[in-house]
This record gives structure tokens, C-alpha cells and sequence, in this order.
């Protein structure tokens, strides 16, 4: 990369929101200045960086690129095309905390604004994941998000499996978590070992929630067995399909089922660190996971001496990014875009290395699998709109729509009584 | 060429480029090639990218090394210290290539001798490089599959270029660097046809093909050939020429396609030599400074683009040139010119054309013997040496080092002891920063041909001073400034480089037109290979302001 | 202790059907290379021979057997006892989809073979109407060297990766934006003399469309004076530095129009620096007696 011509230093804010993740800047001129791949391998720190830009300073300025890029051995023009690929970043002046406005279709039809309705100085989004609380708003940047329920669960069934610890309690207690036999399926999966977790996952039948189906057995078998090292797990939450919203609710009330079930999956297929890629807009989430992952290294249950570690990455508002081979390209701190497939995950994924990435309600089938032997026969349903109780419902595969919204307490008053029943006899698609 | 000679026997650099995309290790020691010798660097890159370590060794952290893993900030002037301090790490750590320095080298004892005084603390001294670094560099280098060392003028622009290339052969054959696919020292030549112009016996003591003017047999070949006697004694290289004009031994030259009014050091002293002699003839395809002191101007062409014939490049690759438009106006082809002044002085030289010419060369220099134009159609371009039409030889020179069989290896590699020594110039009170010269990559060597264009990075020549001597001298960026040395002054704007340590200071020879930077280099010279010492002057620094109030 | 053997294995070769025929190729030729490679008669715009295809354009589709999408045949490597169509309905049908919509937002002008291929697969960029076009591109003028004119640009990757890790390691340009706003652009869209660029010019060589154009051929394509049929091609050596790189010499009246590298130069690969590419003036810009 050639050296930057603009001479406008960054402002010490901006250093230091940079520095407090890549460490003091080098002494430019050491006689033995180290550069090349040291430098140029901290990529992966740019999108981590330019979070802490935008989060502190709210936009990402020009001189701040070029002290970024300085850092990490890149050019401003690929720094620049990085941080204007997401869409919680802002390249132009704007205040550290910013407003959110979420103009989807769940959000519309509770009464929300449109693209060209939201306040002044309020950014219009796409769906933010906040369907059962339509209509819906977040603020991102120089604050912790507002306490609140953090509940998306409606109709909580005694059979339930994987939403069995939604609204049971303070979801970051580790202590409750292991009394109510919270990481007994990772001392099982020890037990286990790598090839008995897999067996007993294919054995369950489990498949990739995250829409293409693919059974997850095949996809561990095939990361173990390759030869190359390290082995990467990624937990895709970038859950951003407009209307769905049941990572994050598994995420904000059971943080530590998904750390037992990232373990687990660790151990199959031997990885040492495991990452979750969360969606940026999901700051409770992300606040509930950290405070977990907190207390689980605190406990040894997680970090050098458990052999297994998790680091959470955050989005930054791109949907693409919930492809699995764009994630890779995001964590790189390159655009999100996808790559070509072959080569597939599973040979040369994150950083060209074997990596599994596993959707966030795939993995939460883990545990009960292992310790329980269960089948995976059930998923998750995110109903939001005109239902009068919004929010997730797990039920078997196979369940009708009716009895779907039967369950979500029906239609509200006023609105057409639509059931499927009488969709089917009238004949309409 | 002078040092690979006198250790390999062959003056050509070692490798071919493609080769260094094979490399694990390469070591770019005084050499900007990122400005230098761009599409070299580009394999260099390739090998970067797919994982190679590159170490830089310059006083300055240049654009080359922005790329480096490690930059090696020494000292100007003590590469032999450096490479002498590598040496003796490289042997104490037991990574010397034992087999290989016992089987095809000669000397080993002497030279480790010589450098067993240079510890790492010493090396670090004199240099001015972290012992740490050294050694990571020794290490990497002793360790490393495959690596390439490759160097410019850092290191042959100096009154001891000679022992410096010397101190370098001395590293590849301690570790067995050298003679391997991907393993090797490439020197990058400075202008596109320095390495053909020896390989054309333009050199005192060469004939075609490295033949030595002293060896009756080779020279008795060329008699036959050329029905003329060849003059049994070494000629004079250029610097010897410049002395020889001022003992009024040398009274008439022609000079073809050269601006040593421009490009000599201490040029003021060049300059009044060319302008005393009887007689100046300057063959050229530009008014250069030198035409402008010549009895006659004989225009020529841009042998690139306006005649066919051959060069070759810094990887030995013989390559044609064609051409694509005429000379304008009355100029000609150098070769008709060179037959026409033939013709004057009474020699009937008759060829058919330019590639007869070619295959008369090809008869008298076997290591081009094998090189038909057809064939260097065919095969875009050869690699020298290349004995015959129906085969061609290893990408990379002295294989030989590592045959099993003795009588194959040849004649042993010898380690040359090299002494360091500083620049013949010390900084002192008077003159207390050290100047060094280089290129920038838009422009070359004196500016006649790179004038041509328009590059929007280019601004003139200016003075680079460290942030800290710029503002110990109070100096701001822009400013102009007078810059001295013992030999004379010039006037340049100041440009504060960050990649400058204090006390150094850089310019370029791009624009002798608007600052004759060459009033400042100092012309001591490696009487082995005539090169001066360009990369090391004691100057000062002054403002105008304060010097004229 | 031995020379270490610098002749390389045998290279593995696999088998494949490729419209009826069987044939052998090496391991990891792509599909479009086994198939003759550019000019084989599937259409190509992204493709360029010195860069490593990221296949954005989508033209070069092909079906493979057992694949439920089409496949790029630019980057999708032969594997044994693949089955290869290179011409269906299908296939006719998203090549004539592709040409539409980068015909219809881009102005493709100045791309070899558009238009042939457009009569080949009935394709007609103009039946989206003038509303997609993209607007407000001004042709780019902020040097003496070259323009960039983005009107014409179907964001191929070629130039950005020309620029960069591929080749120059300058990484000056990169795409910028997402979705409809994604453009090649420096950072902040500054103007070229106030980036990095060191001007080597190896992104116009590779771009397909003309975007990117040396301003000697600018000028003359504006004056009206550029003529490919009277031009001629000559391969020469650069004159500048001791590389030693493969230039050629585009030649119109005698006179040097522009200069660009073979792309099978074992030297540079079609790369170039600023000197090369464009330090060729000096020769033309002599006084003569006249």
C-alpha cells in the first residue's frame, strides 16, 4: 500500500478509541520497525475498530481511516470501502448516539413510520428483529440499551425444549443455569468425545435451521476430519430476515445454553475458540452474551484452562452478512461480501481454514440431544402482525399456520377472520 | 558484477524472477525496488502475499520497506559490518550449511576468522540496528527453504561496493543460498541494458560473452573473426577515463547514450574535463547536458522503439527490441551510424542487417550461442548462458556448487574476508548530516527520458529531512533551503519524510537542470569497479533567510 | 547432499464430458479455459487472463450436471467425470437476462463483442427504458494520464484487484457503497493526485468496458482521430530501469498511442509501471532540424 498524503492527524478520541484494541501505535521509527504480516494480520480487528469509532466519535472521519489504516498495514481506500459496506456506520458527521427507526412490515402494520415518515435526525432501518414489540425503534452508541423484559416467548408449552428457560428467571445466574442441570451435556459430550457427539447428533436427525437443511452431523464429521488446523466454529446470529426474531430470544433468555452448545460443538470438531457473528442491531443480546461469556471464564468454564473459548463479533448492519461465506469475508474485516463456493466451509472457510458455522437455533438443539438423546424434531416460529400475542412459539415440525396463530392468541379484533381453513375452501393460494 | 564474478565466476545475478515467488525468504538490502524496479517487486509481492518473510535493509524506511516484515535501519556505509554480524550469529547459532561450505566453497576458516569480532552487541553498535532484529535476520535467512538476497545500489554506490557485494556472496555460501531453484542473489541493474552491455564486452577487461581482453585464446578468436588485432591490456572504466583526461592521456571520446556531465559525481569536475578535450562526439537521442558540450551531436534512435536488436535484463534474459516507429528527422539508427563512422575511418564493415550482426556475436560468445532470433521469438526472450539452439539451461545460475561429483563442481567458491570501513566522507560539525541519493519511482536517473511525461506525483527535487532535524533546523516543509557539501551548493525545497531518521538526509539526480545534485556527491570511487560513492556525502543544511541576512 | 530437483511433479488431470466430448485437462483448469478460454464462444465481460476471476458478471454461465444453479465457467475448476452444457435454453435464457441489465444501467460501447453477443442471445438493453440508466456519471478527468469514466463501469473487480493484492499492492481504488450505490472509488472518492496512486496504469489494462482509458486515447477518440484499424502492435522492451519488462507498442501514423504489456510476459504479466506505461513521450517529443 502506498503512504497517505493527508497530513490531518486523528483526533486523540479517535486514537484512543482505536489503540484500546490494537494497543499503543509503534514507534514509527525504530530501527527495527516491524510491519508486513505482524501488522497486515490484524485485520480481523477492523470491524471490531470501526465499531469503537462509531460507538465513541458516531461516524467514522477521514483522518481516522488514514490513522486506522496505518495501523493495520491496509490502504484508506479499502478501509473506507470496508466501513461504507454496513449500514450502521456513518461517514459523515453525525452525533455519537443514534436513533433507529425501524420501517418493516411488522412495524408498519402496528403503525410505524415509513422511509420517509421517521423524525428528523432518526435513521430509517430495516427490520430490527423487535417484531413482538412493533412498532419498534433502537438506540445505538455511547450508552447501554435501556433495561427492559427482554421476553419473546408467548404461549410457553410444559413439553417446550428449546425456549424451556425463556422467562424462567435472571438469564446471565450462572448458578440457576447449573442447578437446573445447566453444562451436564457438555460433561456428557465429554464422555463422548468428538466422533460419539457427532453419532449422536446424526442420530437425532438434526438439520441447519438456518434454511438450507443441511444435516449437521455431515457438516461436523467433514470440519473434524480435515487435516488442516485450526478448526473454526462460527455461530451465525446475524439473524436479519425481516419478521424473524427467535436467535435473539434464545440468545437474550438462555445465553448460556447457546455456550454449552457452542462447547459442545467445539469439542466435535476440535476448535479451540468459537465465534458468534451477532447482529449489530442486537445490543441486548450482545450485552446478555458478553455478561455470560464474563461469568463462564470467571468459572473456568470457558478460556485457557477450560480449552475453549468464545468471542462474540458484531455486526454491522448488512443482511448479506448472514451468508455464511460473507461472514467470513466480515470477521477478515473485509466487505461482507459472499465468496465462491467450492471451496465449501467445511475445507477453507474463516481465514481459508476448516470452519462449521452453525445457526444459533440449530445449536441450541445440542444439549438435549447429548444428554437427553432426543430427536430434533422441533423449531421455532416467529409470529408477529396481526396475532394479539406476538412472539416466538416452538412446536413440532409439521404444525399447521392455524394452529400456529391459534396459539399466538388468534387475530385481533377488527381484522378479517382469515383462518386457513377457509383459505383452503375458498380456494385462494 | 565485479564481486559475483570474483566469487562465482559469472557476473550476472543468480536468479530469475520468477524464482522469488518461490522464496520463503527474501532480503531487499539496499534496494528501493517498490520505486526501483517495480515489476521485479511484483514477484517479490507474490511471494509476500503467499507467505514469504521479507526483510529490508536500508538507512532509510523507504516504500520497499513498508511492505517488509522487518525494516534494518542501519547506518549508511556499514553493510559489512551488518553482513559480518549476521555471518557470526549464523555460524555461533550452528546454522551454517556445513556441507555445503565444506564440498563447494574455499576459505571458510579465514572468514570465520574475520568475523568472529562482530557480536551482535558490536554489530548493533556500528549499525545502529537492534541486535534482536539481526538475528531475526540471520536466523530467518540461515533458516529459511529458499531465499532470495537481492540488492541495487545501495550497496554497489559506494567507495567499497566491491567488498560490500563480496560481504553478501560471503552470507549465501555460509548458509548454501545460492545455486538452488528459488535460492540466490539477484542484483537489480539500474538501467534496462547495463547487464547486455557486459554481456557485449562493453566493459575495460571484457570481450563478448565475459571473455577475458587478457586471454590470448578468446582473444585470438575475435582476431580471426574480426581480421583486426584486439589490444591485449584492460581498457579503462569510466572513472579511469576521467582520470586519464586529466593527465591528458584521454583527448577525444564518443559517448553514446551516457550524461556524465550529469550524472558523475562531483560533476563540476566532470564537466570541466568534457568541456577541455579535444575533441567530444556524443551520439544521443536527446540535447542532454553532455551533447550540449559535444563538437558534434549525432542524433540517434530510442533503440526501444525505433530499431530491432537485443537487451538484456537483471535476470540474464536476452530479449529482442523492435521497431515500432521511425527516428524523427535526420536522426538514424545507432548501428548505421556506427557502420557510417566505420566507413569514415576506413573500415568496410558490411552486414546485411541487424540480425546478421546477432549471429556474428552468437559465433564469438558461447554463452549466447544458443540464441537464434527465432528463438528468442519462440521463447520470449533466453537466459544466458545458452549453449546451443536445442537446449536451455537451469533458470538459475552455479547449480554446479551442489553436484555430487567433484570434477562437476568446479572451482570452489571462495569466501572473501571483507573489512568494514565507513563512507570515505565522515559528518563533522561543519558538514554534520549524511546525504544519500536514490530515485523516486516517476522519474530516472537524469530526467531525459522520464521528463517526457507528465506524472502527477512528481515535484521536482526537493530535500527529505527527518521531522526532527526539520525542526531542529527550523525548517518548514516547502521552504528553500541551501544544501552544501565540500564539493558545492544547491538550492531545494525541504520535504519532511517520516521514513528519515535524523541526521540523514535524501535527494534524487532526477532534475540536474533545476538542482545539480551531483555538485554534492563526493567522487570516490571503488577503483575495482568504478562506481562512486553516491549514496554517502557530508552535507549542511541552511536556511536562506539566515545565511543571506 | 544434492541440488535440490527444481522440475515439478506431474500434474494431475482429470476427465470430463464438455457438450458431448470427453476431455482430459489438468487439475483445477476452470471450465471456461477447458473450453478454450476467452473467444471459445461463451461470452466473458469480468474475465480477464491475469486476474483470478471473482465471476461478478455472471455471462459466462454454464450448466453442470447435478448442480441445481448454473455455474460460472470462468472459476469453476473441472472435476472428474463433470458434465458440462455450455449452451441450453437455460442458459441462453440468464446469458440474455445478464446482457440486458448491464446493457440497460451501463454503456457497454466500448466492449468487445456486446454486440454480437446481443444478436446472439436476443438480447435488447433498451427494453428496461431510459430510467435505468445509470445517472449523473461525469467522466472523471483529475490527471494528465488517465480518465475514469464510470458510466461504463459493470463493477467487475478487475481494476480493484489489479491495484490491489493481485498485482500492484497500491490498493488505491476498492468498491465502495453496497447494493445500487456500490462504486469503484478511492477512499472518500477523493481525486486521484490527492490518493495513493503511483499512476502504473495496470487497471486500465484490465478493464473490459473502457471505463478506464489512457487520456492519449481519450483525447483522440474525442478529437475523433482514434483508429483501431490503422493501428499496429509491437512487442518491445521497456527502456527504462534493468527488469527488462515486455511493453507493447500501440502505433497510429507512426506515432506511439499507448502502451500496454502482453499478458503473457513471464515478466510482468501485463503489468507495468508509471515509467513504462507511460514514459513513452520522450521519444516523440524530440526537436528535429525542421
Amino acid at each position: 500500500m502506498e503512504a497517505i498524503k493527508r497530513t490531518t492527524p486523528a483526533s486523540e478520541a479517535e486514537r484512543e478509541a482505536i489503540d484500546g484494541l490494537l494497543g499503543p501505535g509503534e514507534d514509527h521509527l525504530g530501527r527495527d520497525a516491524i510491519a508486513g504480516h505482524v501488522v497486515r494480520g490484524r485485520r480481523h480487528l477492523l470491524l471490531p475498530c470501526l465499531h469503537a469509532l462509531n460507538d465513541r466519535i458516531g461516524w467514522i472521519s477521514p483522518p481516522a481511516i488514514d490513522y486506522l489504516a496505518s495501523r493495520l498495514g491496509a490502504s484508506p481506500a479499502e478501509i473506507h470501502a470496508v466501513a461504507s459496506f454496513y449500514g450502521l456506520f456513518s461517514l459523515s458527521p453525525r452525533e455519537p448516539v443514534q436513533r433507529h427507526v425501524c420501517i418493516d412490515l411488522a412495524c408498519r402494520a402496528a403503525g410505524g413510520p415509513t422511509e420517509h415518515s421517521v423524525d428528523d435526525g432518526a435513521h430509517p432501518a430495516p427490520c430490527l428483529g423487535l417484531c413482538d414489540r412493533a412498532p419498534a425503534a433502537i438506540t445505538i452508541g455511547g450508552h447501554d440499551p435501556e433495561p427492559d423484559p427482554g421476553l419473546a416467548a408467548v404461549d410457553r408449552a410444559n413439553d417446550d425444549v428449546l425456549l424451556r428457560r425463556v422467562g424462567s428467571g435472571d438469564p446471565v445466574d450462572l448458578d440457576a443455569y447449573r442447578a437446573d442441570g445447566g453444562f451436564s451435556a457438555l460433561d456428557r459430550a465429554r464422555e463422548l468425545g468428538p466422533e460419539g457427539i457427532i453419532a449422536a447428533v446424526e442420530a437425532s436427525g438434526l438439520t441447519g435451521r438456518g434454511g438450507a437443511g443441511f444435516p449437521t452431523a455431515r457438516k461436523w464429521e467433514a470440519v473434524r476430519t480435515q487435516p488442516v488446523t485450526p478448526h473454526h466454529l462460527i455461530c451465525n446470529a446475524d439473524e436479519s430476515e425481516p419478521g424473524t426474531f427467535k436467535d435473539r430470544t434464545l440468545i437474550e433468555n438462555d445465553p448460556y445454553a447457546l455456550i454449552e452448545s457452542m462447547a459442545i460443538a467445539a469439542l466435535a470438531i476440535g476448535c479451540e475458540l468459537g465465534r458468534v457473528y451477532l447482529r449489530g442491531e442486537y445490543l441486548r443480546a450482545h450485552r446478555t452474551l458478553s455478561t455470560a461469556i464474563e461469568r463462564c471464564r470467571s468459572a473456568g468454564l470457558l478460556g485457557s484452562s477450560a480449552g475453549f473459548d468464545i468471542e462474540i463479533i458484531r455486526g454491522a448492519g448488512a443482511y448479506i452478512c448472514g451468508e455464511e461465506t460473507a461472514i467470513f469475508n466480515s470477521i477478515e474485516g473485509y466487505r461482507g461480501e459472499p465468496r465462491n463456493k467450492p471451496p465449501f466451509p467445511f475445507e477453507s472457510g474463516l481465514f481459508g481454514q476448516p470452519t462449521a458455522v452453525n445457526n444459533v437455533e440449530t445449536l441450541m438443539n445440542v444439549p438435549s440431544i447429548i444428554s437427553e438423546g432426543r430427536r430434533a424434531d422441533r423449531r421455532l416460529f416467529c409470529l408477529s402482525g396481526a396475532v394479539r400475542r406476538p412472539g416466538v412459539i416452538e412446536a413440532p415440525i409439521g404444525i399447521t399456520l392455524g394452529s400456529l396463530i391459534e396459539r399466538a392468541g388468534g387475530l385481533p379484533r377488527g381484522h378479517a377472520r382469515w383462518s386457513c381453513r377457509r383459505l383452503r375452501r375458498s380456494g385462494r393460494p | 558484477m565485479v564481486g559475483l564474478a570474483a566469487t562465482f565466476g559469472a557476473g550476472g545475478g543468480t536468479s530469475s524472477y520468477a524464482e522469488a515467488e518461490a522464496a520463503d525468504v527474501i532480503i531487499m538490502w539496499g534496494s528501493n525496488a517498490r520505486n526501483a524496479h517495480p515489476i521485479f517487486f511484483h514477484h517479490v509481492l507474490t511471494a509476500v502475499n503467499n507467505g514469504a518473510r521479507l526483510f529490508v535493509v536500508d538507512p532509510r524506511r523507504s516504500e520497499t520497506a513498508r511492505f517488509a516484515d522487518r525494516w534494518l535501519g542501519l547506518e549508511v556505509g556499514t553493510d559489512i559490518a551488518l553482513s559480518n554480524t549476521i555471518a557470526r550469529e549464523i555460524i555461533h547459532a550452528g546454522l551454517a550449511h556445513r556441507d555445503f561450505i565444506e564440498r563447494a566453497t574455499s576459505g571458510f576458516e579465514e572468514y570465520a576468522a574475520s568475523v568472529e569480532e562482530w557480536t551482535l552487541e558490536r554489530g548493533e553498535a556500528v549499525t545502529g540496528v537492534p541486535a534482536e532484529a539481526i538475528k531475526e535476520l540471520a536466523h530467518a535467512y540461515a533458516g529459511a527453504r529458499a531465499a532470495q538476497l537481492c540488492w541495487t545500489l545501495g550497496i554497489t554506490e559506494h567507495h567499497n561496493g566491491v567488498d560490500n557485494v563480496l560481504s553478501l556472496c560471503n552470507l549465501a555460501l555460509l548458509t548454501g543460498q545460492v545455486g538452488r531453484f528459488g535460492a540466490g542473489l539477484t542484483p537489480l541493474r539500474g538501467q534496462n541494458n547495463v547487464q547486455g552491455g557486459g554481456d557485449m564486452g562493453a566493459l575495460p577487461n571484457k570481450l563478448p560473452g565475459f571473455q577475458d581482453v587478457t586471454d590470448d585464446v578468446a582473444r585470438a578468436k575475435f582476431d580471426t573473426r574480426w581480421s583486426a588485432t584486439v589490444p591485449p591490456e584492460n581498457g579503462w572504466h569510466l572513472t579511469q577515463m576521467f582520470d586519464a583526461m586529466e593527465r591528458g592521456e584521454l583527448t577525444s571520446l564518443l559517448v553514446i547514450g551516457e550524461n556524465p556531465a550529469q550524472s558523475e559525481a562531483d560533476v563540476s569536475r566532470a564537466i570541466d574535463l568534457l568541456s577541455s578535450r579535444d575533441h567530444l562526439v556524443v551520439l544521443d537521442i536527446h540535447m542532454t547536458g553532455t551533447a550540449e558540450l559535444a563538437d558534434v551531436v549525432l542524433p540517434g534512435s530510442a533503440s526501444w522503439c525505433e530499431s530491432d536488436g537485443t537487451v538484456t535484463n537483471s535476470e540474464r534474459r536476452v530479449q529482442r527490441v523492435r521497431k515500432a516507429i521511425n527516428p524523427p528527422g535526420e536522426a538514424r539508427d545507432d548501428i548505421d551510424i556506427l557502420l557510417a563512422l566505420a566507413a569514415r575511418l576506413g573500415h568496410d564493415w558490411n552486414y546485411r542487417d541487424h540480425e546478421e550482426i546477432w549471429d556474428e556475436l552468437r559465433s564469438l560468445s558461447p554463452m549466447h550461442a544458443g540464441m537464434p532470433w527465432w528463438r528468442l521469438e519462440e521463447l520470449g526472450g533466453i537466459q544466458w548462458p545458452c549453449y546451443s539452439e536445442d537446449t536451455l539451461e537451469p533458470p538459475y545460475l552455479h547449480g554446479r556448487l551442489w553436484a555430487e561429483d567433484p570434477a562437476d563442481r568446479g572451482r570452489p567458491a571462495p569466501f572473501a574476508v571483507v573489512i568494514d570501513e565507513p563512507p570515505v566522507e565522515a559528518v563533522d560539525e561543519e558538514f554534520p548530516l549524511r546525504l544519500t541519493t536514490g530515485r523516486r519511482l516517476d522519474s530516472y536517473n537524469t530526467g531525459v527520458q522520464s521528463g517526457g511525461f507528465s506524472s502527477p506525483n512528481r515535484a521536482g527535487e526537493t530535500v527529505d529531512v527527518s521531522p526532527g532535524d526539520a525542526s531542529r533546523l527550523g525548517v518548514a516543509d516547502g521552504e528553500v533551503v541551501r544544501v552544501s557539501s565540500r564539493r558545492g551548493a544547491v538550492e531545494a525545497p525541504v520535504r519532511i519524510d517520516r521514513g528519515l531518521r535524523d541526521g540523514l538526509v535524501f535527494m534524487t539526480f532526477h532534475f540536474p537542470d533545476e538542482v545539480d545534485v551531483n555538485q554534492l556527491t563526493i567522487d570516490a570511487v571503488d577503483p575495482r569497479s568504478g562506481t562512486a560513492e553516491f549514496k554517502a556525502a557530508a552535507v549542511r543544511i541552511d536556511r536562506i533567510a539566515a545565511t543571506t541576512g | 547432499m544434492t541440488a535440490i530437483d527444481d522440475t515439478r511433479p506431474e500434474i494431475a488431470t482429470v476427465e470430463a464430458m464438455i457438450d458431448g466430448v470427453t476431455v482430459r485437462v489438468a487439475e483445477g483448469t476452470t471450465i471456461l479455459d477447458a473450453c478454450g478460454g476467452r473467444g471459445c464462444g461463451i461470452p466473458t465481460l469480468c474475465y480477464g487472463e491475469t486476474i483470478t476471476p471473482r465471476n461478478a458478471c455472471r455471462v459466462c454461465m454454464v450448466e453442470v450436471e447435478g448442480s441445481r444453479t448454473l455455474v460460472p465457467s470462468c472459476s469453476r475448476p473441472v472435476t472428474e467425470g463433470m458434465v458440462v452444457t455450455t449452451r441450453s435454453e437455460r442458459i441462453d435464457h440468464s446469458r440474455r437476462m445478464v446482457l440486458e441489465f448491464l446493457g440497460s444501467s451501463v454503456d457497454l460501447s466500448l466492449t468487445d463483442h456486446v454486440e454480437e453477443w446481443n444478436a446472439e442471445y436476443g438480447a435488447d438493453p433498451t427494453r428496461y427504458g431510459p430510467e435505468a440508466a445509470r445517472v449523473d456519471e461525469p467522466v472523471r478527468i483529475d490527471n494528465d494520464l488517465y480518465v475514469r469514466d464510470y458510466s461504463k463501469c459493470i463493477l467487475c473487480y478487475q481494476c480493484v484487484d489489479a491495484c490491489g493484492e493481485q498485482w500492484q499492492n497500491s490498493f488505491v481504488i476498492d468498491i465502495a457503497g453496497r447494493g445500487f450505490d456500490a462504486r469503484v472509488s478511492t477512499e472518500h472518492d477523493v481525486a486521484l493526485p490527492d490518493s495513493g496512486c503511483v499512476y502504473c496504469g495496470n487497471c486500465i489494462q484490465v478493464c473490459p468496458t473502457g471505463a478506464l482509458m489512457f487520456t492519449s486515447e481519450y483525447d483522440m477518440r474525442q478529437a475523433g482521430t482514434w483508429d483501431e484499424a490503422r493501428q499496429t502492435q509491437v512487442d518491445t522492451v521497456c527502456g527504462y530501469c534493468g527488469v527488462g519488462c515486455n511493453l507493447r507498442l500501440h502505433v497510429q501514423d507512426d506515432s506511439i498511442v499507448k502502451v500496454t504489456s502482453p499478458p503473457d510476459s513471464g515478466i510482468t504479466s501485463g503489468n507495468l509501471c508509471v515509467k513504462g506505461r507511460f514514459g513513452f513521450q520522450h521519444a516523440q517529443n524530440r526537436p528535429t532540424a525542421d
